[in-house]
């Protein structure tokens, strides 16, 4: 049914396109038939373009007075000649770029000369939408430009990272400063609960896809960082001239189902006519790393004496430590092992290393990054070309990533009126990474600094870390670990290769018919490798020996006896679309504007590559290959064979070996219409559609296609009479727009089994369901209404726009618990809601604007509240909860719970409220609702920019600060990984800890708990009646929900309403100077222009909350290093 | 000019690239799909599915012999090994509960169990004649989905609602009837005439369809011979004696297994003709491992050793043999292995007995099944031959003992519909047959059922158990504890559905 509806719209389409072209034939043969029988003069003429030479390609139109008119294009130096009755008419010369140019045929002359003056301004009144550009007078969307010149963020290696602050509407979270890690990015909040949240890339009119299928929840993950690379990695920001957010559902309306999140359309730079222009842009960058002043953590001096308060004590350690640090020192004197001289010596010895952890595992690092463009043009040929290369080094020592970047863009005109325009760009960019099963940040913070890192002979120092029990022998197995000896042996390696193609074809049949096909090609592919040696301590553990022979049986045991681990994958996607699109546009009396697209297009993605999983043996010493598993006799390697089968087979705690393939395949069909209709300037009215098929529902054919559509308005008041004479007002419109999508979901509704393998019971094939179907699964709808106003006024002084939106999203898709009749008990359900509200507002002012200096300040505020109308209905853990996984009525998507602390008791232990006395019959959910609280959403509810510019003659000095506001941080845990009561020798502590309960009393005025041994876990019914203040008093029908069975205190201290902060912050994000060359400096240089910019980034934070005592509130998160200071010289010439 | 024949050559190009995206796009284009999952798509790969699903894993419901007169517990077993199980077998209202009070999911997980079945089932009827294959291959496909799903709907209606009654059928709740994949919550209940009505539909769609296909497949799979089977026995719960007639007509006319000749061979083989089908693996009996063990075991709670095993053959069945030497029934469904006084335990899950799976359709049934019709519908004669031909294929020199062991030919009709129910009772004992037919049968042959508990302990470490004490549960034959509750994760989510609402405690008298 649908099948045939879909080959009907594609007659219509194409006997639509028949009698265009039969329409076009007949225009044809009537202009020349006028032409014959009327007296002509012949005139001509030569086109300048500002720099005095000649423009080729204009377009030079003769207006008679009689409503006819003849066309000519100028050649190559602009030249051109143009029949012309010679009473009264008009000569307009227009030409992309430039204002329009006119002259009145005077009687005689027959010679006319025209200077074109670039209009800036012109270009900026528009807006390109990717499949059509349009008229910022007619626009009745919300759509955000911004030219190449925002894009003043420098040394960014993409340009995502250079959008914080640029646009209302658009949030920019960056959750890390390692070489090429995306930032999160959420427009105007957050519609799904599973699928994902960041906005589609459009390049040229072409979505980009991710080089690798990331799954919504690792894309939408705050605590996730993606080193992997995102659609746009290849993308040299240099190339690019302008870019348009779409933001409301009329201007995403016509992307369809991908729109969901908000569409980025880049349009990359196109040749000018003219000579050729060469430009080469540097930038230097220094970044500066991270010290431990930026953090409130101990020096060893304050450790020890924790340390030393621990032993005088006498509390007893959970877990015997090890004997290193101070602990280890008194151990060996108490032994006898040595005198107490030795172990005063070794404790100030202890005491000044101080050892400098971010000095071991950060630098300060030096980027570059170098780009040369030409452009140039003749002929109605203009090509664009550029290569650029970055050399972009982390502050984390070790990671590091070069790009190279090419890009070639060629229009020609093949005929008066066809136009093709090739877009050929590539990229390859290869990033060295630490290994990804230790954390630099990590190591640096929670590492105590009494343990040197390099011997005195400048060889790595050791600490003996246990391995295991030895289970026969009853011996503890240590192993050497040095955090530096770990990384040098190990690495991760991720490169990323793209090709890209653009081809479009724009044939104007007729006036006002214009037919465009656009043929897309995109191809990426990504190869990460990982390793891990040997050597290594983690491998130790692995092997459960370190580099010593083991006994027979230990070595029997171990899985990795020979080489370390290996694990590689390679993906390639590629994905092509094709466009067909007739634009018909007419004008009646010079009153009705009517404007149509009609199209049609096809797109596939497909993603096809493996993932090895880990492989042992590997040794990259011997000639990087690997040591085969050990045969061994019969009777021992049964035993050796049991463990490597856990091995292969994934057990708990081994990875896989086995290798996943990755398989994907996204193929869409649609059609497309938009429709606007403009009364002379005062208003417009638009309508677009979009229907897409996508192969996601398959065999379901009600599914199958969904349609998207928009209506939307806008009044241009300032045309109107009422406010015409009105002098301080340039320009006042209203906009409004309403409009409603669907987006494919990220369940799938098939039914999915396990590969079938022969039964040994039936020796048939047999083969488990793996995924029940959601057959009921449809397409997630959000309708979305969007007021906006857009003015400016005393002469341009102040320009402001204002846009109010509010979005309901139904038909969310969650999984949630089911009635057992449909075979399971969950599945994905069209059941969730959710609202989005929202502000934004950007105003912009020239302040005081004399002949040589300027002075201009923007301001931006953003405001988003997401709201959960109705979550998911499910069984959720304490974890859940904690981490901000739980989608629940009334809260937002990024919302996340904390244990209710209830201040220290009088032995100083933390307590919390409501874990006793809850009422019987309460569920797992209503158990932890009690206990834990809502602490917040984790995305910022308002932010925006605030910038000012100072221009005097060459020079301009420009500062930009950003803002966050309204949204809640854990700070990093106060107890590493809530594991540990009394610290470990080899942890370092907070220096809060300073300010603990030490006696009775100061409970009072303190939330920092006691030095104490107590495990603070949950009383299970074992431990129920044994009397211990070590214990935390829990309800028992619900003491397994509360929390992790052991340090189950610490964890809640941890993660309780009493460790998070209000991450509300201002941030000095840049300060510029830049400088313009004088122009007759450079004339015997030959060079057109030059221009210095000195750029320093991240220079301050100011938070709000005083519990973050000056660190960085988005550093809280022990993901990484968020931002950090770094200072930027940038230089740019032309010739 | 020049422009002119660009004009031409785009026209041409572009009505052929118009046509190009129209063929391409009308094809299979949206219909492709990720190549790195298993939608199923071919014969092969529907079959794979639903021989695991519904053949190899089948419901746990073989605990309903824990509620019959046919087990009893191992007094010498200690209270905490037979608590599992206790709620089942003292016919507790809240089966999800084992013995201490803590809450049990498997004792009524037959509800998931089998609208599992019933998913796979509707989802093979709904996609299965598209799949690539042969059309003999896809009617065998299409056919057995029908026959599992009448499978489930016969035992999900004879678990959840009350016995069939001709007169209150259409009006009495049974089991919400999900005929498709669609999804909903709000699922209520369809009357239990409707239920049967649709298991009669199915299974003559099943036969239908087993009849267009020439395709021959083992006995793990069902044919038209099984579900003609099933239909007969359908219409035995409903009580239509000429149905019965009719739908083993055929079957009853076949040859049976003769159990005399070789009582030390498996019965349940490949190249035995009684055997129509056999299915469910070990898996449902070791819930947890996997398909692999690879050999037919008893169930945990018949464990063959005298201290684990928790329940065994009741005194009271064993007692209805013929003499023991001589009915080849006896000494092939169970074993004693301890000898003496110590438990008998059921050996029907044994590779003694079964070769491939441990449950099977066989004609015995049919002869059993058409017998009862035929004493019901007053043809004594008839039902004394039928019986008399069955009987002598399981019990030795059975024409020696035939005056002692059955009716007489002027026996009442009842006393016959008796001796035909039990002796289904020994032929399908521990098959999950008898909880079915008590319910039936209570209405002319009641049994009230009384099971003793012993509550019994061990100290840690040690095999001797210390009695505490004795408790009695009686079952009466009109008893509401005949159908089941449903599950709590059901009535949770699904707002519609009725309760049944009417079990009773049973007490310890």
């Amino acid at each position: 049914m649908i099948k045939d509806k879909l080959c009907a719209s594609h007659i219509i389409l194409l006997l639509m396109c028949f009698s265009f072209v039969t329409l076009n034939a007949d225009a044809q043969e009537h202009h020349e038939g006028r032409k014959s029988d009327q007296v002509m003069q012949y005139i001509k003429g030569k086109v300048l373009d500002e720099n005095g030479e000649g423009l080729p390609s204009a377009k030079v139109t003769v207006l008679m007075k009689d409503g006819e008119s003849t066309m000519s294009i100028t050649d190559n130096d602009g030249d051109f000649s143009i029949a012309a009755t010679g009473r009264e008419d008009k000569i307009v010369v227009s030409f992309v770029g430039y204002a329009e140019s006119k002259q009145t045929v005077a009687k005689g002359k027959s010679n006319y000369t025209f200077r074109m003056v670039p209009d800036d301004k012109l270009l900026g009144e528009v807006v390109v939408t990717g499949y059509n550009t349009i008229d910022k007078r007619k626009l009745t969307s919300s759509i955000s430009s911004i030219t190449k010149d925002d894009l003043d963020f420098k040394g960014a290696l993409s340009v995502d990272q250079m959008l914080e602050g640029k646009v209302a509407g658009l949030l920019t979270l960056t959750t890390s400063a390692t070489p090429g890690a995306a930032p999160r990015m959420r427009l105007r909040g957050t519609t799904t609960f599973t699928g994902t949240r960041e906005p589609l890339w459009v390049i040229d009119g072409v979505i980009y896809e991710n080089p690798v299928p990331v799954s919504a929840d690792e894309i939408n993950s705050l605590d996730n960082i993606n080193i992997i690379g995102n659609a746009i990695s290849g993308l040299n920001p240099q190339d690019i001239e302008r870019i348009d957010v779409l933001k409301d559902a009329s201007a995403t309306a016509i992307y369809g189902t991908r729109a969901a999140n908000g569409v980025i359309v880049v349009t990359t730079k196109s040749g000018e006519i003219g000579k050729t222009k060469v430009n080469y842009s540097f930038n230097a960058q220094a970044q500066r790393r991270p010290h431990y002043s930026d953090f409130n953590l101990m020096t060893s001096k304050q450790r020890i004496d924790v340390s030393r308060e621990i032993m005088d004590k006498g509390l007893f350690f959970e877990t015997m430590p090890e004997r290193y640090g101070y602990e280890g020192a008194m151990m060996n004197y108490w032994d006898k092992n040595i005198t107490f001289n030795e172990f005063q010596q070794q404790v100030s010895q202890m005491e000044a290393n101080n050892t400098d952890w971010f000095g071991a595992l950060y630098r300060n690092s030096f980027s570059q990054t170098h780009s040369v463009s030409l452009s140039g043009g003749a002929s109605g040929t203009r090509y664009y070309a550029s290569v650029g290369y970055d050399d972009d080094r982390g502050a984390e020592r070790g990671t590091d990533l070069q790009r190279f970047t090419a890009r070639m863009n060629l229009t020609t005109h093949l005929a008066d009126n066809v136009t093709i325009d090739l877009r050929l760009s590539g990229s390859q960019q290869d990033g060295h990474y630490n290994s990804p099963s230790y954390s630099a940040f990590d190591e640096a913070y929670y590492t105590n600094r009494i343990f040197p890192c390099y011997n005195s002979d400048g060889s790595y120092s050791y600490i003996k870390k246990l391995i295991k029990q030895d289970q026969t022998t009853g011996q503890n197995v240590y192993g050497n670990y040095n955090i530096l000896h770990e990384f040098a042996n190990s690495g991760q390696t991720i490169k990323n290769k793209s090709l890209n193609l653009t081809g479009s074809l724009n044939w104007e049949m007729m006036k006002g018919l214009r037919y465009t096909t656009t043929v897309g090609y995109t191809s990426t592919s990504n190869n990460t490798e990982n390793w891990i040696g040997e050597n290594t301590f983690y491998c130790a553990q692995l092997r459960g020996y370190a580099d010593e022979m083991p006994r027979a049986d230990a070595f029997m045991q171990a899985v990795l006896q020979d080489g370390g681990l290996w694990s590689g994958s390679a993906i390639d996607q590629k994905s092509y679309l094709w466009r067909n699109q007739l634009n018909y546009n007419f004008e009646i009396n010079n009153t009705h504007q009517f404007n149509f697209d009609l199209g049609h297009e096809v797109t596939s993605t497909q993603y096809r590559g493996h993932n090895t999983g880990q492989i042992p043996g590997y040794s990259p010493e011997q000639g990087e290959s690997f040591i085969p598993v050990w045969a061994g006799s019969a009777v021992d390697a049964q035993q050796y064979y049991w463990y490597l089968r856990q091995w292969f087979m994934g057990a708990e705690t081994n990875p896989s070996a086995f290798p996943t393939i990755t398989a994907k395949k996204n193929n869409k069909l649609s059609f497309y219409l938009t429709a606007t209709y403009t009364y002379k300037n005062y208003f417009s009215f638009n309508f677009n559609a979009r229907n897409d098929g996508s192969n996601q529902f398959g065999q379901y054919e009600k599914a199958k296609f969904n349609p998207v559509w928009s209506t939307s308005g806008r009044v241009n008041l300032h045309e109107l009479d009422f406010l015409k004479d009105v002098e301080w007002l340039n320009s006042l419109s209203v906009r409004g727009s309403y409009g409603y999508r669907g987006s494919v979901p990220s369940a799938t509704p098939y039914l999915i089994i396990t590969t079938p393998r022969k039964n040994s019971v039936s020796g048939e094939l047999s083969a488990s369901i793996h995924d029940y179907p959601n057959a009921n699964l449809e397409w997630e709808k959000t309708s979305t209404w969007n007021f906006g106003i857009d003015g400016s006024m005393l002469r341009d002084r102040i320009n402001l726009g204002i846009d109010f939106y509010h979005s309901i999203s139904t038909d969310l898709i969650s999984n949630r618990s089911v009635s057992l009749v449909n075979g399971t008990t969950s599945l994905f359900f069209n059941d969730g809601e959710a609202t989005n509200t929202g502000i934004e507002f950007t105003i912009n002012t020239l302040n005081v604007k004399t002949k040589d200096f300027r002075w201009r300040t923007s301001f931006m505020y953003s405001y988003n509240k997401n709201n959960i109308k109705r979550g998911i209905i499910s069984t959720n853990t304490y974890a859940d909860y904690v981490n901000g996984s739980v989608v629940l009525d009334g809260n937002s998507v990024d919302g996340f719970y904390s244990y209710k602390f209830n201040g220290l008791d009088a032995n100083g232990l933390p307590t919390f409220k409501n874990l006793t006395g809850n009422k019987a019959e309460l569920t797992r959910d209503q158990f932890l609702q009690s206990i834990l609280s809502y602490s917040g959403t984790r995305t910022p509810r308002s932010y925006g920019s605030f910038s000012t510019e100072f221009a005097w003659k060459g020079f301009t000095l420009r500062a930009q600060f950003t803002y966050k506001l309204g949204y809640k941080q854990r700070l990093l845990a106060l107890y590493e990984n809530g594991t540990a009561a009394l610290p470990q020798p080899e942890d370092n502590m907070n220096a809060d800890f300073v300010d603990r309960w030490r006696k009775p009393g100061d409970e009072a005025h303190t939330t920092i708990p006691v030095l104490t041994n107590a495990s603070l876990n949950y009383r299970s019914p074992s431990t129920l009646n044994s009397y211990n203040d070590s214990y935390l008093d829990v309800d028992q029908a619900y003491a397994t929900y509360c929390g992790p069975s052991s340090y189950t205190g610490w964890y809640m201290y941890n993660n309780s309403d009493e460790r998070v902060v209000n991450a509300s912050h201002i941030r000095f994000r840049s300060l510029t100077l830049g400088y313009d060359l004088p122009k007759e400096w450079l004339k015997t240089a030959k060079i057109s222009n030059c221009r210095i910019d000195f750029q320093a980034q991240n220079l301050g934070v100011w938070a709000f909350d005083k519990k973050l005592k000056g660190q960085d509130p988005d550093q809280v998160a022990s993901i990484g290093m968020p931002v950090l200071p770094t200072f930027n010289f940038g230089i740019q010439i032309g010739f | 000019m020049n422009s002119i024949n660009i004009y031409k050559y785009l026209k041409s190009t572009l009505v052929l690239l118009l046509l190009c995206a129209s063929l391409t796009s009308c094809s299979d284009f949206l219909n492709e799909e990720d190549k790195d999952l298993v939608i199923p798509e071919s014969v092969t790969q529907y079959e794979a599915m639903l021989h695991k699903e519904t053949f190899l894993d089948v419901s746990w419901f073989y605990m309903s012999d824990l509620m019959t007169d046919d087990i009893t517990e191992n007094p010498s077993a200690t209270t905490s090994a037979k608590n599992t199980y206790k709620s089942l077998y003292t016919w507790k209202r809240d089966v999800e509960r084992d013995g201490e009070g803590e809450v049990i999911t498997a004792t009524n997980s037959m509800w998931q169990k089998l609208y599992s079945d019933i998913l796979v089932a509707n989802y093979v009827i709904e996609n299965g004649p598209k799949a690539t294959g042969t059309d003999d291959e896809r009617n065998y496909l299409v056919a057995e989905a029908y026959f599992v799903r009448a499978r489930a709907y016969l035992e999900l209606v004879n678990i959840y609602a009350p016995v069939y009654d001709a007169a209150t059928a259409s009006s009495t709740a049974g089991v919400p009837l999900r005929l498709d994949t669609g999804v909903s919550n709000n699922y209520s209940r369809a009357s239990v005439a409707s239920v049967y009505a649709q298991i009669e539909k199915d299974l003559k769609e099943a036969i239908n369809l087993f009849g267009k296909t020439a395709a021959k497949k083992s006995l793990w799979h069902p044919n038209a011979d099984a579900a003609q089977l099933l239909l007969s026995r359908t219409y035995l719960y409903k009580g239509e004696w000429q149905n019965v007639l009719d739908a083993t007509e055929q079957l009853a006319s076949r040859q049976l297994y003769d159990l005399t000749r070789r009582p030390n061979s498996p019965m349940i083989v490949e190249t035995n003709t009684e055997v129509l089908h056999s299915y469910g693996s070990p898996a449902l009996l070791y819930p947890g491992t996997d398909e692999s063990l690879g050999i037919m075991e008893i169930p945990s709670i018949y464990q063959t050793e005298l201290t684990t095993c928790t329940y065994g053959a009741s005194e009271d069945l064993l007692s209805k043999f013929a003499l023991a030497s001589n009915d080849c029934r006896k000494y092939t469904w169970v074993i004693n292995p301890q000898g003496g006084t110590s438990m008998t335990v059921p050996a029907k899950w044994h590779g003694q007995f079964t070769q491939i799976g441990a449950y099977s359709y066989r004609l015995a049934e049919a002869y059993l099944n058409r017998a009862e019709a035929l004493a019901a519908l007053d043809k004594l004669g008839d039902a004394q031959t039928l019986m008399i031909k069955y009987l002598s294929s399981r019990i030795a020199n059975f024409s020696s003992q035939r005056a002692t062991y059955m009716p007489s030919a002027s026996a009442s009709e009842l006393e016959w519909r008796k001796f035909v129910v039990d002796q289904r009772r020994l032929e399908f004992c521990f098959e999950n047959m008898r909880w079915f037919d008590l319910r039936r049968i209570n209405s002319w042959y009641p049994h009230t059922l009384t099971h003793t508990f012993t509550l019994a302990s061990s100290a840690s470490g040690s095999t001797n158990v210390t009695v505490q004490g004795t408790e009695r549960y009686t079952l009466l034959p009109s008893s509401p504890n005949y159908v089941f509750e449903l599950p709590e994760a059901e009535t949770q989510i699904n707002t519609t559905i009725v309760p049944y609402g009417k079990r009773e405690e049973t007490i310890n008298e």
